[in-house]
């Protein structure tokens, strides 16, 4: 597989009520796409929890420069907190210096870099293996480095959207963690792909499920995970 | 077949219906994110080349012509 663009943000949440309370919810379109899909033993791996079936809830956005949003809902009440949501804001004078991630379902800070970096959008990941995932971005993802900020390494890729928009992913050091995806928050990163000669090489500290079809009501994709159960899992999607 | 044509038959295909305007293919909507998408895979194959995403605007996407620039540069 040979990874093209990024996709679109998923958030495991407990509800429907959980949803409302995403903070930039009103900039998406009011009804949700609804897809149920089965029990998927490849996601065993990346779970705490038995897999029942996944219901997920699509938003695509109102304005062009945002990628997607899906939502889907576990049972487990457990909140990572190594990932925050990062919103643009006007640039600010002087020092910046983000706060680690905080433990709550939707932690988000407004960043100066996000507009700095012509991005619409960015995300914090704090990991105790800066390096792996420094290479997991870069070499296997084809995010380009664009700059290094105190002790952050700040990543740009573009998002496949009507503005094909730059997503900017901030990589900090923090302590290690244990996370699966159906704990609460931001849960996986979406990434389209396609079938290439060329295998995607990842750093040891990763692993990939092998592919799986997900079936949804326009279209059909052929998924697969990439995980460490530290970060957030990475499912690439290709098109069938 | 000249490239500005390929492009055209290539979008075509893609939306599934004859093109009406050569501009504004993304501000108008007549390309979405899963068309652009097959977009661009089928300039890949076509052209034989690969489009590196961090090195592409909404600007080259936009327009006939500037998907053209975009291949050559490619």
């Amino acid at each position: 597989m040979k990874v093209t663009g990024f996709s679109h943000i998923i958030y495991t949440v407990r509800s429907e009520a959980d949803i409302a309370g995403f903070p930039i919810l009103d900039l998406y379109d009011k009804e949700p796409q609804i897809s149920k899909l089965p029990p998927n033993p490849e996601k065993t791996p990346l779970l705490e929890m038995p897999d029942n079936g996944t219901e997920l809830w699509l938003f695509r956005p109102r304005e062009s420069n945002l990628p997607a949003v899906e939502f889907i809902f576990s049972g487990n009440t457990q909140v990572r907190q190594n990932v925050s949501l990062l919103l643009a804001t006007e640039s600010e004078s002087g020092a910046f210096e983000l706060a680690p991630p905080k433990q709550e379902m939707f932690s988000i800070q407004h960043c100066p870099w996000v507009s700095r970096f012509d991005c619409s959008l960015g995300i914090m990941l704090s990991t105790d293996r800066i390096g792996d995932a420094h290479r997991l971005f870069t070499e296997s993802f084809r995010c380009k480095e664009v700059d290094r900020i105190d002790s952050y390494i700040l990543l740009k890729t573009t998002v496949i959207n009507k503005a094909l928009s730059g997503l900017l992913i901030v990589l900090a050091s923090g302590p290690a963690s244990a996370v699966r995806n159906d704990h609460l928050g931001l849960s996986t990163l979406g990434w389209f792909a396609r079938q290439s000669s060329r295998r995607i090489d990842l750093p040891d500290s990763f692993e990939a499920t092998a592919e799986f079809d997900i079936p949804l009501p326009h279209a059909n994709f052929t998924g697969q995970f990439i995980y460490d159960n530290c970060l957030p899992s990475l499912e690439l999607l290709e098109k069938k | 077949m000249t490239n500005a044509e390929k492009i055209k038959s290539l979008i075509e295909v893609v939306i599934e219906k004859p093109l009406t305007v050569e501009d504004r293919l993304l501000d108008d909507g007549v390309l979405d994110s899963l068309k652009t998408l097959d977009l661009i895979y089928k300039l890949e194959d076509e052209f034989d080349i690969e489009i590196e995403l961090d090195e592409v605007t909404h600007f080259d996407f936009n327009s006939i012509e500037n998907l053209i620039k975009l291949i050559e540069r490619c």
